[in-house]
């Protein structure tokens, strides 16, 4: 009985484990989702490849800090040099597209004045004067180049600078609007009024000088334009000076005076041009 | 003697590039950076300082120099510093042989001369010049010494270490 109950136990499982092979496959062929070793496998290795797959995940960021950490210090030092890289040619960008716009005003300036006649000499600063009671400053080329004292000196703008005071063989210096010794015949775009643009040290520091002379009852406004009168011949007219930028309390009783901003930039100047002469009209 | 000439040579070589920088310093970069609209002076202070350092000699030869720079930073074909700081440079060194101790008060106080004297010579210049006002000048004179006196101490301090050489 023994021995019959083995042996039909064997039987009956042995018949077992084949309809389940049998039926695991024909699920598995026709739903055409897993094959059978899968299918066998999943409810064991399932759980323990998701322990496994965790641990190797936290080991291999371990062994990414430990081991890549060189090269992504690498990577990031490259990075740093092509940041530093695209930022020298945005400088370089910024500095060829200041220099062209300078170049465009030039460009412009000279085709402005290209029916005045100028014979124009393109000049470089050297130094300004250290003293504090004068605003004048010495340029690049002098006598060799047909400079002479007293022409006048204007910025590629085309506002009038000052003049120039003294030359060398090699160098010359120009005395300022705002220097204390000039004294340059002006009117006022707007109305035809006349006067003269002078230094003043109560102005000197601040960067402007004094247009006086005015004849009272002068239609001085705020923001007009002062230009050169040309009187005397050594400056051409119509030059400008800068502008209004404010009027002066009756001075004197009978004249007008006004404080004007000079159109130049004194503090940024690199490049000067020397009028050596200019046709009158 | 040759030893003194050697060390007088020595001494005036490296006085010139001092002289040179203080001169570009004063020329070339102060003036963009005035305060106030003011710019520093740094010549009168290198010939107080060789005066006191110094004495006659140094002060002399270092004012005749100093005040060459001077005339030649103002872009003026003059030579009134270059008289004024030889006798100032003689001067201070005249009296800081005789009568005074060399010490840094004593430099301070002769740096305070020589500002003034600088700041004077200027201002007569421009009252004769210009015949301008003397109230808003005396204020520019006031503000340029006050200025200039921050760079006091370096000049001292290197003019010390130029006449210190053995």
């Amino acid at each position: 009985m023994k021995d019959i109950v083995t042996k039909k136990g064997i039987i009956i499982a042995a018949i077992a484990v084949v309809i389940a092979l049998v039926a695991a496959i024909s699920i598995g062929i026709t739903s055409g989702r897993a094959d059978l070793a899968t299918i066998l496998s999943e409810p064991v290795f399932t759980p323990v490849k998701s322990v496994m797959t965790s641990v190797v995940g936290t080991l291999e960021n371990i062994y990414g800090y430990l081991y890549r950490y060189d090269e992504l210090a690498a990577e990031n030092e490259r990075l740093r040099a092509r940041v530093a890289d695209l930022e020298e040619q945005y400088r370089e960008y910024s500095e060829v597209s200041e220099e062209n716009d300078r170049l465009r005003e030039l460009l412009d300036f000279t085709s402005r004045h290209s029916d005045d006649d100028f014979d124009l000499e393109a000049v470089t600063l050297i130094s300004w004067t250290s003293s504090n009671f004068a605003s004048s400053f010495t340029v690049n080329r002098g006598e060799n180049s047909g400079i002479a004292v007293g022409n006048a000196v204007i910025s590629s703008g085309g506002y009038l600078i000052g003049t120039v005071t003294s030359v060398a063989a090699t160098s010359a210096t120009v005395t300022t609007v705002l220097d204390t010794t000039m004294s340059i015949g002006a009117r006022l775009y707007s109305s035809d009024d006349t006067g003269v643009v002078e230094g003043d040290f109560n102005l000197f520091r601040q960067g402007k000088c004094r247009l006086g002379y005015l004849e009272f009852g002068s239609n001085v406004v705020y923001g007009d334009l002062v230009v050169t009168t040309g009187r005397g011949g050594e400056i051409p007219s119509g030059l400008i000076i800068g502008y209004v930028d404010s009027v002066l309390d009756n001075p004197s009783g009978n004249e007008y005076a006004a404080v004007v901003r000079p159109g130049a930039e004194f503090s940024t100047l690199a490049n000067v041009y020397v009028i050596k002469s200019f046709e009158v009209n | 003697m040759n030893t003194l000439k050697s060390k007088s040579v020595i001494r005036s070589l490296a006085y010139i590039p001092f002289l040179l920088m203080l001169f570009f310093i004063q020329a070339a970069i102060l003036p963009r950076v005035p305060i106030f609209g003011v710019k520093a002076q740094l010549l009168p202070l290198v010939v107080a300082a060789a005066g006191v350092c110094g004495g006659v000699i140094s002060g002399g030869v270092v004012g005749l120099f100093a005040g060459m720079l001077m005339d030649i930073s103002f872009n003026e074909p003059t030579i009134v510093y270059t008289l004024v700081f030889c006798f100032l440079g003689l001067f201070i060194g005249y009296l800081c042989d005789t009568i005074l101790i060399k010490r840094i008060p004593t430099y301070l106080l002769m740096s305070v001369l020589a500002l003034a004297v600088s700041g004077i010579t200027e201002l007569i210049k421009a009252i004769f010049a210009l015949g301008a006002g003397v109230a808003p000048m005396l204020w520019i004179s006031l503000f340029e010494g006050i200025f200039s006196f921050i760079f006091a101490l370096p000049v001292y301090l290197i003019t010390r270490s130029i006449e210190r050489i053995e």
